[in-house]
């Protein structure tokens, strides 16, 4: 009696049972997440011993191969795995030298921001300047135009 | 089980205590699979309690589903291992074996974790965006996936909803994550040691949530009756 109360309640659960009508897609599923799972597990259980012993533990100590991976990291033999860091201490940018690979942080644009409307004084005078031709418009071009243009002339 | 012979009061009994024997093992096993590294001492565990579920199943008790079940603690570990992967980068990334973890992998697979790599006020990655995504991930979605994994398991009305919610979420993160990293392919995929097919190969098992996504709409939500 009870088991065939559960078994009606197993049909409508959308399990595999042959009167759920979704069951070919249901075990499709179940096999994707299965292999799924089962790779994620491996994969997880054995990363972090890969890359370790392919960096040279256990023959190099942990802070040995730290100091390896930091100077393949920057490009730069003088960069060193500063270990234990200090707790709460400053961000190793405060205190490490320049990457030798640049700012990792973009440069401000320095754009020369017209006011409210300031866009339509902008191309006038623009267009003044092109039409005085040889004298350049350095007579007439406003300060904003001449800071546009500079900024222009320093990105590039 | 010959459970027609036992009375409808016994047969309850005994599947709360098959279905809590059951859950212990998953989520014991569950739990060591969420450390990465003993994984593989936890899977046999997990499947264990997953087979004790499918085994009461076909006697004919009432535990929840063997798919439910299947489905709600796939979706926690998923959540699991992927906070730890990325909890790390937040916060642990001073730590000596993370720091040594984080650069190695990336030298392999995903270059984002190299360059730049504690090279910002923030510490860890420097990739841009990838911090960003970092953050939505680790205080909003996998936090959300593992709740809503567990209310599923509880057989909970919000965790059927949180969970279909979530694995959408992981959709939508899916698709910015990979757009925002291949935008920046220059510092991620050159001078790697197995780019792009490596990073697809290591990371495609994660795509789990949204394959769930036709099992969960296709269920019978009247199951899904507590509040």
């Amino acid at each position: 009696m009870a088991q065939n109360a559960i078994k009606e309640s197993g049909d409508a659960s959308g399990t595999t049972d042959a009167v759920n009508p979704h069951a070919r897609m249901h075990k499709f599923v179940y096999r994707i997440t299965l292999v799924c799972l089962i790779a994620q597990v491996i994969e997880g259980s054995l990363i972090v011993p890969y890359v370790l012993i392919y960096f040279g533990f256990p023959q190099l100590s942990l802070t040995e191969v730290c100091d390896e991976v930091y100077k393949i990291a920057y490009v730069d033999e003088e960069r060193e795995c500063v270990f234990p860091y200090p707790l709460g201490g400053e961000p190793e940018p405060w205190i490490s030298p320049p990457s030798p690979l640049g700012p990792h942080t973009p440069p401000a644009p320095g754009w020369a921001l017209p006011g409210f409307r300031g866009v339509i004084g902008m191309r006038a005078e623009r267009e003044a300047r092109k039409a005085s031709g040889a004298s350049n418009g350095s007579a007439s071009a406003g300060a904003l135009v001449e800071q546009t243009a500079g900024v222009q002339g320093d990105g590039k | 089980m010959s459970s027609s012979t036992l009375d409808y009061d016994t047969v309850l009994a005994d599947s709360a205590r098959i279905q809590k024997r059951a859950d212990w093992f998953i989520l014991g096993g569950g739990a060591l699979i969420g450390t990465t590294i003993l994984g593989l001492i936890g899977l046999p565990f997990f499947l264990y309690g997953l087979a004790i579920i499918r085994k009461a199943e076909k006697d004919g008790l009432p535990v929840r589903p063997y798919m439910m079940t299947f489905v709600g603690a796939l979706v926690l570990v998923d959540g699991f291992l992927n906070t730890m992967g990325y909890m790390i980068d937040v916060f642990a990334n001073h730590s000596l074996v993370v720091r040594v973890f984080e650069i190695g992998w990336g030298l392999m697979l995903d270059g984002g974790y190299v360059w730049g790599f504690n090279d910002q006020w923030w510490g860890g990655t420097g990739a841009p965006g990838e911090k960003s995504w970092e953050i939505a991930m680790v205080f909003v979605l996998f936090p959300m996936r593992v709740a809503a994994a567990w209310g599923f398991l509880k057989m909970k009305r919000w965790g059927l909803q949180w969970l279909v919610i979530s694995c959408w979420m992981g959709v939508f993160s899916w698709v910015g994550y990979t757009f925002n990293m291949t935008t920046y392919w220059e510092i991620r995929f050159v001078d790697t040691a197995w780019p792009v097919y490596g990073w697809w190969i290591y990371s495609i098992w994660y795509i789990t949530p949204f394959i769930v996504l036709p099992y969960l709409y296709t269920i019978n939500r009247e199951m899904f009756t507590d509040d």
